[in-house]
């Protein structure tokens, strides 16, 4: 039983979701001090970066019900935008951004064309296709993406003089990489969430939820499943140039069917249909094959053992599966039902006509818990 | 409802049991794969490409010694190193907190090396082993002037990125004197500009790409394996040998910059010889199989050819030759020496690779013919004596220590420079090495020359697979004369050149 009940929309309630932004707006900036080393402050660049190409992919996947596994190729198509026109053409890393934007959203429409005959298993295995396609076109095109060895632009993002960041310290440009890939991941999730709120976000979700009532409502199905795609890719895209803001080095393999599968799996460890989902997801990619590489190195029965490491793969796998079975939601839902046994906010009464409250859900703040096809729960009638 | 409540973390359960079983299994399979593992289909990785059955090798040193090789720091200019061929470092460019003896004190050498040792390319994480077993040995007799070498290794699953991060950390942790055998080519070019800024020295990357001899730009970044571009070279002397009177030839290429630099260094050398490539077919990494490739070179009936590629693309190269009615002489790259990986799978088709030639530069230790070499004993005896859980017929280890045996070299040599064992004094210890290598074949020679050259291995032994019962593996036996180019590459940019022709 929650232990503090806060109505909607009350000074209580918003003092509350206040402290909860300040909170989490203060530990994203105080990050880059908490580390000891650069190192561990460009893997939080990473783990920035990949959160907004998982974000990217939960508009496909969470909100408009269909399922991707190619989008590994559109934040390929991003990174290699930007290291190029860097490397080959010197542009500054902030110009590349709406050019790869540009692009990955073309390539999505065009990726996304099919989705208006195919659904489910089909478009599965079209979106494979793409990630399997995106390395082998790399390798194709060499002399533009220099193959198998990878583009790499020399010209890293250095801090201009006018911000307090020392371009000379070792921590200085890394902490000024970190800050401005928050800052744009920032701007790309405040877009999303207000797509998500606005007529098309809700054309999607009726239509994720049911086909046929939001065509009889008035949702053009076809236009808005392109659109969604093509956004989706395009916001990857961004994902790809920020990697690259990081670490101005894109390979083949980076961009395989590899970081596809993962960029699902890490959606579903964060937890389907949830903005913030994709940052527990993100870390999650970043730091569990980091640190269960770290154990395994000291598991004493392991030590000297040909093939020892290769037992992080399997730490991994060992998490994945407790997530599916333990947490089917992700990390997010898991977060949100803790936070019920404490808080409870339940509607405010004086918009009912009635004036009396309904009985409040567990999860008031969610658009839409219910993903029939690929949670296996239905959260809304769970005892 | 309890049993609903109990289902799960039942099911959950149960699903692990399945991984540790599938783990049980997994581990298995990777031990057969490791066996043989010299090369995947990585393609521009290939570090352990390197082993050897051919004559026996020759009398060097187990444990290098000093040669009193004149270098070090200069008597006036404290900050300015010098070595062979021109060669100098001026520790005034290094950042200004740079520490000569980072990792370095009177008891200890503290290295580093990122490499995968999980993942498709696991196998080559042995090597990591072996390097470690082989300083564990020369910690036994002494060490480097009573310094013990060890060795600190990370896995980046061949994940460039990943290797980044490790470097990064190991750069920041401030404790290590070098890098060595950073494995693969994009993991090695991810990493270079900034050990070079660091002046970091990386040393011996586990790769063969030509770029490691790039002394004008990466001064602070060495190579160690023959590079593709000079082993097309020795395919070509060595076919000026065998076909006097001039021979057509055609070539499956890999379509990257692997296949690349075997077909820059091949054009390289033909040109004014009487040998002249009549066709070129281009592979992807993805293609399923070659025959559209071997049906193509096979209709010009060429006398040679090559297969410029890796991986089991060179099981499937020798597979339509040995099936078909076209008999070239083929020449294959070493990164495909690995009896039980790529002629094991032929024994299957009924088929055996036999007359397949290719160019080997150091000696096997599973050969009984180099069973008595003073290297192999120790390393035979050494290796369980070390580590139990080390086979010493895993070639990957002797790899480790061929990688080991020119860090040691290195070492021993920057210990007796003016100026004493640091870290400038050991990357112009890397690149004035002048000592040969027990673990080379017979006759090659293992040199660096500051600006002049800077590849360390630039010779190889031509080897054919001979085959006398077809159901068994056969052995590669000496075919013609040692192939020696020492010292005649120069520097990266005589490959650029090159490829830039090409």
């Amino acid at each position: 039983m929650a232990k503090l009940t806060l109505t909607e929309r009350t000074p209580a309630h918003l003092a509350y979701r206040l402290v909860g932004w300040g909170l989490a707006a203060a530990a994203l900036l105080y990050l880059p001090w908490f580390a000891h080393t650069p190192a561990r402050i460009d893997q939080y660049s990473q783990v920035v970066a990949y959160a907004v190409a998982i974000l990217a992919l939960n508009l496909v996947i969470g909100y408009s019900g269909q399922i991707s596994l190619g989008h590994s190729a559109f934040v390929g198509i991003g990174a290699y935008t930007t290291v190029i026109l860097v490397a080959d053409h010197h542009w500054s890393y902030f110009a590349t951004l709406p050019v790869s934007f540009a692009l990955a959203f073309v390539v999505g429409v065009v990726v996304g064309l099919p989705a208006l005959r195919i659904r489910g298993l089909y478009l599965a295995v079209v979106t494979l296709a793409v990630a399997t396609a995106f390395p082998t076109l790399v390798l194709k095109f060499d002399s533009l993406t220099n193959g198998a060895n990878g583009k790499q632009a020399k010209e890293k993002l250095v801090p201009p003089s006018w911000t307090p960041f020392d371009a000379h310290s070792r921590f200085g440009p890394v902490a000024y990489r970190y800050f401005v890939i928050l800052a744009i991941a920032v701007v790309v999730f405040v877009l999303v969430r207000n797509l998500l709120r606005s007529r098309v976000g809700r054309a999607l979700i009726a239509s994720r939820d049911n086909q046929t009532s939001a065509a009889v409502a008035g949702v053009n199905l076809p236009v808005y499943r392109v659109l969604v795609f093509g956004m989706s890719a395009a916001f990857a895209g961004v994902a790809g140039s920020l990697l690259m803001i990081y670490n101005p080095q894109a390979t083949d393999g980076k961009f395989g069917i590899e970081l596809a599968i993962f960029l699902v799996v890490a959606l579903v460890i964060g937890g389907v249909a949830t903005l913030s989902g994709a940052v527990p997801g993100a870390l999650a990619y970043v730091f569990i094959p980091y640190y269960a590489t770290q154990w395994t190195d000291n598991f004493g029965f392991l030590k000297g053992r040909p093939g020892a490491a290769s037992i992080s793969g399997v730490v991994y796998g060992v998490l994945l599966l407790g997530f599916v079975f333990l947490l089917p939601g992700g990390v997010i839902d898991g977060l949100r039902r803790l936070r019920a046994r404490i808080v409870r906010v339940v509607p405010n009464p004086s918009w009912l006509p009635t004036g009396r409250a309904p009985a409040p859900r567990p999860d008031a703040e969610d658009l839409d818990p219910t993903f029939p096809q690929l949670t296996t729960t239905n959260r809304g009638n769970n005892p | 409802m309890r049993a609903t409540r109990w289902s799960k973390p039942a099911a959950f359960v149960m699903a692990v049991g399945l991984v540790a079983a599938a783990c049980g299994s997994s581990s298995k399979g990777s031990s057969s794969t490791t066996a043989g593992a010299t090369t995947t289909a990585g393609a521009t990785t290939t570090a352990g490409a390197t082993t050897t059955v051919a004559s026996g090798g020759q009398v060097g040193d187990v444990i290098p010694k000093a040669t009193n090789q004149p270098y070090g720091q200069d008597a006036t200019t404290k900050t300015l190193y010098k070595g062979a061929g021109g060669f100098q470092i001026d520790t005034t460019k290094c950042p200004s907190d740079w520490n000569p003896t980072q990792g370095i004190t009177d008891k200890q050498i503290d290295l580093f090396i990122s490499l995968p040792k999980a993942g498709p390319l696991a196998g080559f994480g042995l090597i990591a082993d072996g390097a470690q077993s082989y300083f564990n040995y020369v910690n036994s007799k002494g060490g480097i002037g009573g310094r013990n070498i060890v060795l600190t290794s990370k896995d980046d699953g061949y994940k460039p990125d990943v290797t980044k991060t490790n470097i990064d950390e190991a750069l920041q942790a401030k404790k290590y004197a070098n890098t060595l055998t950073v494995l693969g080519t994009p993991n090695n070019l991810a990493v270079w500009d900034e050990l070079n800024t660091e002046c970091m020295p990386q040393l011996l990357n586990g790769t063969g790409a030509a770029q490691w001899g790039d002394v004008e730009n990466h001064p602070w970044t060495t190579g160690m394996q023959l590079d593709y571009f000079t082993e097309a070279k020795l395919w070509a002397t060595w076919l000026k040998g065998k076909y006097p009177n001039g021979a057509k030839v055609a070539a499956i290429v890999y379509n990257n910059d692997f296949g690349k630099s075997y077909e820059a260094g091949f054009k390289s050398a033909i040109k004014g010889t009487n040998l002249t490539l009549v066709s070129e077919q281009f592979h992807d990494a993805t293609t399923p199989n070659l025959d559209n490739q071997y049906t193509t070179v096979a209709a010009t009936n060429a006398d040679v050819l090559l297969l410029s590629t890796t991986g089991s693309f060179c099981t499937q190269g020798m597979a339509a030759v040995e099936k078909g009615s076209w008999h070239p002489t083929v020449i294959m790259s070493g990164t495909c020496g690995s009896l039980a990986q790529f002629f094991g799978p032929l024994l299957k088709q009924g088929l055996t690779g036999k007359g397949t030639n290719i160019i080997q530069t150091f000696v096997d230790v599973n050969d009984p013919a180099n069973a008595n070499l003073p290297i192999v004993q120790a390393y035979s005896s050494w290796l369980p004596k070390d580590s139990p859980a080390l086979d010493p017929t895993k070639t990957t280890y002797f790899t480790g220590w061929i990688f080991a045996w020119y860090m040691t070299e290195i070492l021993q040599q920057a210990n007796s420079y003016a100026g004493g064992l640091n870290r400038a004094n050991i990357m112009i210890a890397a690149r004035s090495i002048d000592q040969t290598s027990p673990m080379l074949i017979k006759g090659l020679q293992s040199k660096m020359n500051g600006l002049k050259d800077a590849y360390l291995t630039e010779g190889g032994q031509m080897v054919t697979y001979q085959v006398a019962d077809p159901a068994q593996l056969g052995k590669f036996v000496p075919a013609g004369d040692l192939l020696n180019l020492e010292g005649q590459l120069g520097t990266y940019a005589a490959v650029k050149k090159a490829l830039a022709g090409s």
